[in-house]
C-alpha cells in the first residue's frame, strides 16, 4: 500500500495552496481534473470505484464528471489509507462506527480553514464553546478552532471555554471588548439552558455549527437565532453558521437566520435529484455534492446526505438532512411526536 | 366482563381491512380460546387501556382497539401527530355504544398514564423504554417494538419470486410485517426473477423527495461497496426511478431497508436466527419447522395477512391484558 506522502507530491500540493491563496480567479476545472488524475492514480480504493462507474481521467473534461464518494466510505474501512499522522473522526454514538479521515499533515486543511474564515469573519478576539484540540484531538472542529486561535489570537490563553464537558466562563465574563464566540449549536443550547443571559460587548459575533446531531432535539433555525439574539444581545445578522464535515477540508459560511451558505473559491457544489441522481438546475432542491480541492489527501468529490437549493450567485440554502429520510417503520412517528 | 360482540359485528366493515374478516362465532371462539378461566378463577378486564400508536399504516390502531373493545374496556388512543389523519373520522362511524368506549388524542394528556389499567405501546426501543419507565408498576405493559419481516427461500423459482414480490409491494413495506430481507439459495439467479415479479405489481404509491433520497443514497453506497468487493455486493434497480431496488449483500446482518420496495437479498447459507429483530419469517416452500423460534412463521406471500386474532410478537392479545382473580 502506498504511503500517504506518496499521495501528495509537492507540485500539486503547491498548486492547490496557490489556488487557495489566489482569490476567486483560479482555473477550478483544470485544478480539479489534475487532482482527480492524481487521486485516481494513487488511491486504489477510489480508483476501483471510478472504474466501476466507467470514469477514468482520460474520459472526462469537466469537474462535474468526477465521481463523488459517499460519506459512508469514510466509515467502511480506513480511508483513504491509515498511514496519516493526523486522524479526525466523525461524531456518533459510542456503539456506532465512526468515519475516519486521515491526513499526513494538516497544512492544506489549516490554510483552507484560516483563509475562508478570514474572508467571512471579522478579526476579533476568539472564544470557543468547545474543548481544546489537546482535550479532543480527533475532532476536526476543535482542530480548526485551535488553528484559528494560534493564528489569530494566540495571546488569549483562556479561549476554550468547555473543559471536561463543563463551561469555564470566567474569562468571557472578564472580557469587555467585542469578540467572536464560536461553538456547536448544542453547546450554545446547553449554555442558554444552564446560565443567565450573557450580553456580549457591542460589535461581537457568534458562530454556531454542527446542528443537534446525535440528540433528539429539534429547533427551527429562526427560533434558535431568536434565542441567541436575546441571550447574547447580538443582532441576527451577526450570527454566523459554519457548514462543515469531517469528510471535507473546507467549510461554508452563512450569516443571519435566513442567510444562504457560501463555499470558498476552491470549492464547487452540485445539486442532485434525489430520484434520478442527475444534476438539477439552479433553484431546485436536492442532495448536495461538494468538490473540495483542499481534500488533497483523500477524495475531492464528496456526496452528502444533506438537502440544499442552489442560487445563481453560487451560494446555496442548506435544508439539511430530512428526518423522514430515515427508514420508515412502526417506530418513526412516535419518536417524532416525543420530541415535539 | 361485558363483551360488546353484537356492536362489533355491526362495525366489522370498519375493522376488517386492518384486522381481517370476523364473524360473531369467530369472536366468541376467540374469547373462549383465550379467556376460559382455570377452575376457581375468573378474569378481570382492565377498566381503561391506554394505547400508544405509531406506524404508517392503520393496522396497529385498529387491531389494538378491537382487542380493547372486545374486553369491554375504555380505550384511550394516543395517535401519531402526522399520520393516520383520517382515523378519527372513521371512528365517528362506529355505533355510539362503542364510541363511548373510545377517546383519542394527538398529545398524551397527563392523567392518561396514571389512570391506565393496561398500557400498550407500539414504537422504537427508546419509545418503549420511555413508556416502560412512566407506566404504573402494577399494570400490564405490552410492547410491540420495531421489527422486520424476512423470508427463507429454499427453492427459488418464478412462483417464489411472485410471492416475495407480493410481500414486498403490499403497503410498500410500511408495516412491521413487511418483507425487508430475503435469504435465498442462489441469490444471483433469484434477483432477476424477483425484479421481474416486482415490475408486474401495481405501481408504488407516491413518495417524498427524502424517501427517494434514502433509496438513491443507499444505492450509491452499495455501488461503492460493490466496486471494492464485487463478489460480496450487487445491485439491481429500476431505470431512472426508485420504483424498486434489490441489494445483494453476502453478509448475515439484518438491517431495515429504506422501504418503498427496497429489499436485501442474502445467500441462505448466511441465515442466522435473530429472533429479537424479526416480526415473522415467510417460508418457501412452507413447512412446519421447530428450529425457528420467531413469533410467526407463514407461507411466503402472506406476510401482511396474519390470521384473525393472531399473537403479535408472540403475545396473546386478550389474555395478556386481563388479571386473574382466584376464587378460593
Amino acid at each position: 500500500m502506498s504511503s500517504q506522502h506518496h499521495l501528495t507530491p509537492h507540485p500539486l500540493r503547491n498548486q492547490i495552496h496557490l489556488a487557495i491563496k489566489a482569490g476567486a480567479d483560479i482555473d477550478f476545472n483544470g485544478c480539479a481534473l489534475e487532482l482527480f488524475d492524481h487521486q485516481f492514480t494513487n488511491n486504489p480504493i477510489y480508483r476501483k470505484f471510478c472504474v466501476s462507474q466507467e470514469v477514468t481521467p482520460s474520459k472526462i473534461s469537466r469537474w462535474q464528471e468526477i465521481p463523488a464518494i459517499p460519506t459512508r466510505a469514510f466509515k467502511i474501512a480506513d480511508f483513504p489509507l491509515s498511514e496519516g499522522t493526523m486522524t479526525f473522526l466523525t461524531s456518533g454514538t459510542t456503539t456506532e462506527k465512526k468515519g475516519a479521515h486521515h491526513f499526513p499533515d494538516t497544512e492544506t486543511y489549516d490554510l483552507a480553514a484560516l483563509t475562508h474564515w478570514s474572508t467571512h469573519l471579522s478579526k476579533l478576539p476568539l472564544f470557543f464553546l468547545s474543548p481544546s484540540p489537546e482535550e479532543s484531538p480527533k475532532s476536526s472542529l476543535s482542530h480548526m478552532f485551535g488553528h484559528l486561535h494560534d493564528s489569530l489570537d494566540e495571546k488569549n490563553n483562556t479561549a476554550f471555554l468547555l473543559q471536561n464537558s463543563k463551561f469555564q466562563l470566567s474569562s468571557l465574563f472578564e472580557n469587555d471588548r467585542p469578540i467572536i464566540l464560536a461553538g456547536t449549536a448544542l453547546a450554545f443550547l446547553h449554555l442558554m439552558e444552564s446560565h443567565q443571559a450573557i450580553p456580549l460587548p457591542r460589535g461581537s459575533q457568534l458562530l454556531e455549527t454542527g446542528g443537534y446531531k446525535g440528540t433528539s432535539r429539534t429547533l427551527d433555525k429562526p427560533d434558535f437565532y431568536q434565542q441567541l439574539t436575546s441571550f447574547f444581545d447580538i443582532p441576527d445578522s451577526d450570527i454566523h453558521n459554519e457548514y462543515g464535515m469531517t469528510e471535507l477540508s473546507s467549510q461554508a459560511y452563512a450569516s443571519g437566520s435566513t442567510g444562504s451558505h457560501r463555499f470558498p473559491h476552491w470549492c464547487r457544489y452540485r445539486i442532485l435529484c434525489p430520484e434520478t441522481e442527475r444534476e438539477l438546475p439552479i433553484g431546485e432542491t436536492g442532495y448536495l455534492e461538494i468538490h473540495d480541492l483542499a481534500n488533497l489527501h483523500s477524495v475531492a468529490a464528496i456526496r452528502t446526505q444533506d438537502f440544499a437549493t442552489g442560487h445563481p450567485d453560487g451560494s446555496f440554502t442548506l435544508i439539511g438532512r430530512d428526518p423522514s429520510a430515515l427508514p420508515r417503520g412502526c417506530s418513526r412517528s412516535i419518536d417524532d411526536s416525543l420530541t415535539r | 366482563m361485558n363483551h360488546p360482540i353484537s356492536d362489533l359485528i355491526k362495525a366489522a366493515h370498519l375493522f376488517s381491512p386492518w384486522t381481517g374478516d370476523f364473524s360473531e362465532q369467530e369472536l366468541k371462539k376467540w374469547l373462549s380460546d383465550e379467556l376460559s378461566p382455570p377452575p376457581s378463577t375468573r378474569f378481570i378486564a382492565p377498566e381503561t387501556i391506554v394505547h400508544i400508536i405509531s406506524g404508517n399504516t392503520p393496522h396497529a390502531a385498529w387491531q389494538t382497539l378491537l382487542h380493547g373493545l372486545l374486553l369491554g374496556s375504555k380505550n384511550r388512543l394516543k395517535l401519531p401527530s402526522d399520520v393516520l389523519l383520517d382515523f378519527e373520522k372513521q371512528l365517528a362511524q362506529l355505533p355510539s355504544s362503542l364510541r363511548v368506549l373510545i377517546e383519542t388524542s394527538r398529545n398524551l394528556p397527563e392523567h392518561w398514564l396514571s389512570e391506565a389499567e393496561a398500557l400498550i405501546v407500539y414504537g422504537s426501543d427508546s419509545t418503549i423504554r420511555h413508556f416502560r419507565e412512566l407506566a404504573p408498576l402494577e399494570i400490564p405493559f405490552i410492547a410491540h417494538g420495531h421489527r422486520l419481516g424476512i423470508a427463507l427461500i429454499e427453492e427459488p423459482s418464478k412462483e417464489a419470486a411472485l410471492f416475495a414480490a407480493k410481500d414486498i409491494c403490499e403497503f410498500d413495506q410500511n408495516g412491521c410485517l413487511s418483507l425487508q430481507t430475503i435469504f435465498v439459495k442462489d441469490p444471483h439467479t433469484f434477483a432477476p426473477l424477483l425484479a421481474e415479479a416486482i415490475e408486474r405489481e401495481s405501481p408504488r404509491a407516491e413518495i417524498s423527495a427524502s424517501e427517494h433520497g434514502a433509496i438513491t443514497n443507499l444505492r450509491h453506497e452499495i455501488r461503492y461497496l460493490a466496486a471494492q468487493e464485487p463478489a460480496k455486493y450487487s445491485l439491481w434497480h429500476s431505470e431512472n426511478s426508485t420504483e424498486w431496488t434489490i441489494f445483494l449483500e453476502d453478509t448475515p446482518e439484518i438491517s431495515p431497508s429504506p422501504g418503498n420496495r427496497t429489499v436485501y437479498l442474502k445467500p441462505i447459507e448466511q441465515w442466522v436466527d435473530q429472533k429479537n429483530q424479526i416480526s415473522g419469517i415467510g417460508l418457501h416452500p412452507f413447512r412446519e419447522r421447530d428450529d425457528l423460534p420467531s413469533a410467526r412463521i407463514f407461507p411466503l406471500g402472506k406476510a401482511q395477512h396474519p390470521p384473525f386474532g393472531w399473537a403479535h410478537d408472540g403475545v396473546l392479545p386478550l389474555r395478556s391484558l386481563v388479571r386473574v382473580q382466584t376464587l378460593a
